[in-house]
C-alpha cells in the first residue's frame, strides 16, 4: 500500500513543481535563511542492527540543537543486551564513538530479537524479527519517462525484479547508495506489482544519471521496521509551510516515547548497476 | 449533541427542547403574524433596464417610514402596506432611483426596470440593497460583493478572482501564498460551504490552488457568510458562499470577453425571445502551456491547462412561472507526455422552477447535481481516480407575511456518492485496488422569519434540523489501536449504516442605537457531515470527501458573534466591529505517518478532538467619491485539542494567523483612468519546525517537540493596477489593466525546508523558497 504513495503522491509532486515551474518560468527562488529554533532537551537515539550471520551493534547518542554542528554526544555508560526468542543472551561491548557491539550471537531467519537498554534515565527495550532474504533477478535501466523541463541531461529510471519471500505479506525496504553514497530509500511491499513469486517494482521517485553505478540493497523487513522507515523516510524528505505537505511528526521508535531511533532486524541482498 | 445509534433517531432521541423550540418558533409567528389588520401587497420584480438582469437585494422601500424589503435571489419583491396613498422607492447602488405613487386599493404588481446611473464614477465598494443596509439588517459577519468590483482589484497574473478578492474582507484569510482557497474565522478550507447556482462545488481552483473555478465574466452575485448564517444553508461548518450567475441578457445580444497573461475568456449572452428567455454562454481557456512550449520550459508532447464553461438558460413563462438551467463545466488537464498525465474537474447542473402562489407567497425548485473527480493515468496502463456525485432536490419558500416578517422554509435531500480512491492496471499481473464506494442521504429542514420588532430592534431567526443517512451496501469496520480491523459489519444495498441527526438554531438581533448605527449579536450551530481527506494546506486535487460513519463523526460548530456598526458622512463611510467566539467539536486531524491515499482503512487513521476561535474584526471602507477602498483587520486565534496530537495539549491550528490585515484603495484620476493598490500583511502560519536533530543511518534528523509551535516568516505584499477604460466607439468598449504582483518584490516564505548543508560539512540549514517575485501583467477587455 505505501507503494502507492510513490507512484501517487510523488508522481503528482513532480508534476506539479514541474508543471508550476514551467508556468512561472522558473519565477521561485530558495534561499539560506536564519531561523530562531528553540533548545531541546537531549533525547536517547538508539540505532541499533543485526543481521543475517551477523553479529549485532546498536549506537547510542543524544538529539542535539538542530543548528548546533558539533557532534553529538554519545552514551558511553550505557548496559546493552540482547536476547533472542530463544532466551539466549549476550551483553555488547562498548568500543567507542557510541557503539555497543555483541560477538557471539549471530542474525538468524526468523529470529525474534529483543535488545535491551539500560542508562541512568531509563531502561527501554527493543524487538525486531529477522526475515529471509530475498533474490534480486534483474535490474532493467530505461530513459525515464518524465524528463525534467529544460534539463539537456537524460534522467534514468530503474525496475527492479525480485524474489517475494513468502507467500505471507512481505515488506521490503531498498537503500540505493549512488557513487558510493547513500542516496535514499524506497519502501515496497508486496500487494501490487507481485507477478507469480516475483516482485516488479519500478523506482519512479528516484531519477538516475549517466555514469552513475547504483548499488540496490534489498532488505527484508517485518512490518513494524517497514512502518519506520517509511515514517524515516518522511522525515528526511519533508517540506514545512503553508505549499508543503502533511504536518512534520517524529518517527515512531520500538523503544517506546521516550527514545528516538530503532532497532532493527533484517536480511539484505545487492547488486549493481552502472548507468551507461 | 450527537446521535450515533445505528437507526433513524425519533423523536424522542431528539433533544428534549427541540420540539419546545419548535413549537415557540410556531407560535411566535403566528402571533406576529396576525396582528396586522387590513393590508394589500405591491409585489413584482426588479431588472436592469439594459440587460434585463435580476437586481439581487434592491431596496424596495415606503418613503418617510423605516418600511421596506429587499429583492431576493430572483428579483422577486413582496411588500404588504396598510390600505391607502403609498410613495414607494426603488432603489439599487448604482441605478437611479424610481419613486411611484400607489394608490393602494387592492393587491397589485409592479415590475420595474432600473437603468444604471451613468453620472456616477465607478466604484469598487461592496454593495447592498441600501446605503445603511449594513446598520439596518439583523445579519451580521456577512458581505456582498458585485463582480463589478473585481475589475480593478489587482491580482495575480491579472485573473480576476472572486475567492482572491473575498481574503480582503475581514476574518477570511487566505490559505497559502497565490492560493483561492480560504479559510473563515479559524475554519478549514473545506468547511466553506461554496455554491455556484446553489450547486456545491467541491473542488474550487484550477491548477493547484492558484486560480478560481469562477469565471467572473459569468457571475453577478456574491455574498459571503462568516457568522449569522440563515437557516437555509447548512451542510458545511464554517461559511457560505453563495455565487450566483447571470442570467443572460433578455434585451440585446452581447459579446464581452479578455485576454490575458495567463487565460482569455469569451461570453456570449442575448434574448431567445425578447423579454422572456434568455441564455448565456461563458467561457475560459488558459494557455500557460502554450507559452512554457515556446519558452522551452516545457516539452511539446506535455499538456498543462484548465478550462471553464458556464451555460445558463432562462424562461420567463409568465409572471408566475420561470425556469432557470444552469450548468458548469470544468477541467484541469495536466499531461507529461507517453501516456501519462492527470486531470480533475468539477461538473455542476441546475434545474430551478420559481412559481408565485400568490403575490406573498414564492417558491423555488431545484433539482441540483455536482460532481467532482479526479483521474490520473500512467504509462497508459495503471488508472486511478476518486470523486463525490450528488443529486439534490430543493425546495425553498418565501412567505412575505406583512411588513415586518419575512419567513422562510423549506427542506432539501441530498444523495451522495463517494469514491474514495480506484487504482487499476490494464495488465494482468497486478492487482487493482478499489476502496468501497459510499453512499449517504443528507436531508434538512428549515424555517426563519426576519422580522422588525418596533423601530430599532430586527431579528433574523430560525432553526434548521439536519439528518445525516450513510446507506449500504457497505462495510462498518471497528478498529484496534493499531489500525487493525477488529469486527466488521456488512450492509447490503439500500440499509441503514449509520444515521446523525442535528438541531442547528440560528439567531441574529440587531438593534439601532441611532439612524447611523447599530449594535448586532448572533448565535449559530452549524454541522458537517462531510469530511475532506486531505494532509496539504494549501490543498491538492487529490483531496478526497468521505462522509460520516460510525467512526467518523459529523463536525459541529457553534458560533457566538457580537458587533458594533457605524455609518458616517451620509453613508459615504461604513465601520463595523465585531468578534467572534468558536467551539467546534469533532474536528480531525491524522495519526502521524498516515497515507491517505487509496487507504482503505483510512477511518482508523484519524484523530477527533475539539477546537476553539475567537477573534476581533474591524472593517472601515469608503463607499463613494474618487476614492474608495476598505481597510480590514482580524486579531485572532485558532486552536485544537486532539487526544494523540502534541501530547494531548492544546494546540495552534495550522490556519491561525493572529495578525491579517488588507488595505485595498482605488483612486479615480479621470473618466478613463483609475489606479487601485492593494497592501496585505498577515502573521505567518503556525508551523512546525524542529527544536533538534540527530543521526540515522547517516541521515541528519529532524526531531520535533511540539505541534505548529512555530511561525512562517510575517507575510507581506503590494500589488498595483492601473484601469484605462477604452474611448467608446459607439457598443464597443473597451479596457485595459496594467497589474503588478509583488509590487516591492518581496520574498515571501512558501515553504522551509530543513536540510543538511551542501556546503558545511555535517551542518543543517533552513531553506526558505519563495514562489512569486515581482509579476507584471496586462489583461485587455472588450465588450460590445
Amino acid at each position: 500500500m505505501k507503494y502507492l504513495k510513490y507512484l501517487t503522491v510523488n508522481l503528482n509532486s513532480i508534476a506539479i513543481i514541474t508543471s508550476i515551474a514551467s508556468i512561472l518560468a522558473l519565477s521561485s527562488c530558495e534561499e539560506v535563511i536564519e531561523i530562531d529554533l528553540n533548545s531541546s532537551n537531549p533525547v536517547l537515539v538508539a540505532e541499533g542492527q543485526i543481521v543475517k550471520d551477523s553479529a549485532v551493534w546498536i549506537k547510542l547518542s543524544y538529539t542535539n540543537d538542530y543548528f548546533n554542528s558539533e557532534d553529538a554526544i554519545f552514551e558511553d555508560n550505557a548496559s546493552v543486551v540482547l536476547t533472542d526468542s530463544d532466551n539466549n543472551s549476550e551483553a555488547l561491548v562498548y568500543i567507542g564513538d557510541g557503539i555497543y557491539k555483541g560477538d557471539i550471537l549471530l542474525g538468524e531467519v526468523y529470529e525474534d530479537y529483543t535488545i535491551n537498554i539500560s542508562t541512568e534515565k531509563g531502561k527501554y527495550d527493543g524487538k525486531s524479527t529477522l526475515m529471509p532474504p530475498s533474490k534480486i533477478y534483474e535490474i532493467e535501466v530505461s530513459e525515464s519517462e518524465m524528463q525534467r523541463p529544460g534539463q539537456d541531461e537524460t534522467a534514468y529510471s530503474l525496475e527492479i525484479k525480485f524474489k517475494d519471500v513468502s507467500t505471507a505479506d512481505n515488506y521490503y525496504m531498498m537503500k540505493f547508495f549512488v557513487n558510493d553514497k547513500l542516496d535514499s530509500y524506497a519502501l515496497v511491499d508486496d500487494k501490487i506489482f507481485l507477478v507469480g513469486d516475483t516482485v516488479i517494482y519500478p523506482v519512479m521517485r528516484k531519477e538516475f544519471y549517466l555514469t552513475d553505478e547504483i548499488i540496490v540493497r534489498l532488505h527484508t523487513v517485518d512490518k513494524d521496521a517497514y512502518n519506520y522507515y517509511y515514517q524515516i523516510n518522511d522525515a528526511i524528505s519533508d517540506g514545512m509551510g503553508p505549499g508543503g505537505s502533511s504536518t512534520p511528526y517524529n518517527p515512531a521508535s520500538n523503544f517506546g516515547e521516550e527514545v528516538l531511533g530503532y532497532f532493527v532486524a533484517w536480511s539484505y541482498v545487492s547488486d549493481t548497476v552502472v548507468i551507461e | 449533541m450527537i446521535l450515533n445509534n445505528s437507526k433513524i433517531p425519533k423523536p424522542g432521541n431528539w433533544p428534549k427542547y427541540t420540539p419546545k423550540l419548535i413549537t415557540g418558533i410556531a407560535i411566535f409567528l403566528f402571533i406576529t403574524n396576525t396582528i396586522f389588520s387590513q393590508s394589500y401587497t405591491i409585489s413584482g420584480s426588479i431588472t436592469d433596464t439594459t440587460s434585463g438582469e435580476n437586481l439581487i437585494g434592491a431596496s424596495i422601500s415606503i418613503m418617510g417610514t423605516s418600511t421596506g424589503t429587499t429583492a431576493n435571489t430572483y428579483g422577486f419583491y413582496s411588500l404588504s402596506l396598510p390600505q391607502g396613498q403609498q410613495k414607494v422607492s426603488f432603489t439599487y447602488i448604482g441605478y437611479e432611483t424610481i419613486t411611484r405613487d400607489v394608490s393602494l386599493t387592492e393587491d397589485i404588481t409592479i415590475n420595474i426596470q432600473l437603468s444604471p446611473n451613468k453620472t456616477v464614477l465607478e466604484e469598487i465598494v461592496v454593495t447592498s440593497g441600501r446605503k445603511d443596509e449594513n446598520v439596518r439588517s439583523a445579519v451580521m459577519g456577512v458581505e456582498k460583493l458585485d463582480t463589478k468590483q473585481l475589475e480593478k482589484i489587482p491580482v495575480l497574473f491579472g485573473e480576476k478572482d472572486i475567492l482572491k478578492t473575498i481574503q480582503l474582507l475581514p476574518g477570511i484569510s487566505t490559505v497559502s501564498e497565490g492560493s483561492s482557497g480560504f479559510t473563515v474565522r479559524g475554519g478549514s478550507p473545506d468547511q466553506n460551504l461554496i455554491l455556484l447556482d446553489e450547486a456545491p462545488v467541491y473542488s474550487a481552483s484550477h491548477l493547484m490552488g492558484f486560480f478560481s473555478v469562477f469565471n467572473t465574466d459569468a457571475l453577478k452575485n456574491i455574498t459571503v457568510y462568516k457568522g449569522g448564517i440563515p437557516a437555509n444553508y447548512g451542510g458545511r461548518a464554517s461559511s457560505a458562499l453563495d455565487i450566483t450567475m447571470k442570467d443572460g441578457n433578455n434585451k440585446d445580444f452581447a459579446v464581452s470577453g479578455g485576454l490575458g497573461l495567463i487565460s482569455s475568456r469569451l461570453t456570449i449572452e442575448g434574448p431567445v425571445i425578447k423579454d422572456k428567455m434568455s441564455f448565456i454562454v461563458s467561457g475560459r481557456r488558459s494557455y500557460a502551456d502554450l507559452i512554457a512550449k515556446q519558452s522551452s520550459a516545457m516539452d511539446d508532447d506535455m499538456d498543462l491547462y484548465f478550462y471553464d464553461l458556464n451555460v445558463k438558460l432562462n424562461y420567463k413563462m409568465n409572471d408566475k412561472n420561470r425556469i432557470f438551467l444552469s450548468g458548469y463545466f470544468g477541467k484541469d488537464v495536466f499531461g507529461f507526455g507517453s501516456g501519462m498525465g492527470m486531470n480533475w474537474g468539477n461538473t455542476t447542473g441546475t434545474i430551478r422552477w420559481n412559481y408565485l402562489f400568490n403575490n406573498k407567497l414564492f417558491s423555488n425548485t431545484s433539482f441540483i447535481y455536482s460532481d467532482y473527480d479526479y483521474a490520473f493515468r500512467v504509462d497508459d496502463d495503471i488508472d486511478m481516480s476518486s470523486g463525490i456525485e450528488d443529486f439534490g432536490f430543493k425546495q425553498d419558500f418565501t412567505w412575505y407575511s406583512n411588513p415586518d416578517n419575512t419567513i422562510k422554509y423549506g427542506l432539501n435531500i441530498t444523495r451522495h456518492s463517494f469514491n474514495p480512491g480506484v487504482l487499476t492496471f490494464d495488465n494482468e499481473d497486478s492487482n487493482d485496488v478499489v476502496l468501497e464506494e459510499k453512499k449517504a442521504f443528507e436531508s434538512a429542514v428549515y424555517i426563519s422569519n426576519s422580522q422588525k420588532i418596533g423601530d430599532r430592534l430586527s431579528a433574523e431567526y430560525g432553526l434548521r434540523l439536519s439528518m445525516f443517512n450513510q446507506i449500504g451496501p457497505g462495510q462498518a469496520n471497528t478498529y484496534n489501536d493499531n489500525n487493525e480491523r477488529t469486527d466488521s459489519i456488512l450492509y447490503g444495498k439500500g440499509e441503514l449504516m449509520q444515521s446523525y441527526f442535528e438541531y442547528e438554531p440560528r439567531v441574529s438581533f440587531s438593534y439601532l442605537l441611532n439612524e447611523t448605527s447599530s449594535m448586532k449579536i448572533s448565535y449559530n450551530r452549524m454541522a458537517q457531515y462531510l469530511h475532506l481527506l486531505s494532509n496539504s494546506t494549501s490543498g491538492q486535487p487529490t483531496d478526497t470527501w468521505m462522509p460520516s460513519s460510525t467512526n467518523l463523526k459529523p463536525q459541529v460548530v457553534n458560533q457566538y458573534s457580537l458587533g458594533y456598526f457605524k455609518n458616517f458622512d451620509d453613508n459615504k463611510f461604513e465601520f463595523s466591529a465585531e468578534s467572534y467566539y468558536k467551539t467546534m467539536d469533532n474536528v480531525a486531524d491524522y495519526k502521524d505517518g498516515t497515507d491517505i491515499l487509496l487507504n482503505e482503512n483510512i477511518e482508523s487513521y484519524i484523530l477527533s478532538g475539539i477546537g476553539r476561535s475567537y477573534g476581533l474584526e474591524l472593517f472601515l471602507k469608503k463607499k463613494y467619491g474618487r476614492f474608495t477602498g476598505w481597510i480590514s483587520y482580524t486579531l485572532s486565534r485558532t486552536e485544537r485539542k486532539i487526544d494523540g496530537i502534541n501530547h494531548n495539549n492544546w494546540y495552534q491550528a495550522k490556519y491561525d494567523k493572529t495578525h491579517d490585515l488588507s488595505i485595498v484603495g482605488t483612486y479615480q484620476l479621470n473618466k478613463r483612468l483609475s489606479l487601485s493598490a492593494t497592501w496585505i500583511y498577515y502573521t505567518g502560519n503556525a508551523v512546525t519546525f524542529p527544536s533538534g536533530k540527530y543521526e540515522y543511518d547517516g541521515f541528519k534528523v529532524p526531531y520535533y517537540t511540539e505541534r505548529n509551535g512555530y511561525r512562517m516568516p510575517n507575510y507581506h505584499r503590494l500589488d498595483l493596477n492601473l484601469h484605462l477604460e477604452g474611448k467608446a466607439k459607439r457598443r464597443f468598449q473597451s479596457s485595459w489593466d496594467f497589474s503588478l504582483y509583488n509590487g516591492y518584490n518581496r520574498h515571501n516564505a512558501y515553504t522551509i525546508t530543513f536540510q543538511e548543508s551542501e556546503t558545511i560539512q555535517g551542518a543543517t540549514e533552513a531553506v526558505k523558497m519563495s514562489l512569486f517575485g515581482i509579476v507584471p501583467s496586462i489583461t485587455w477587455n472588450f465588450k460590445f
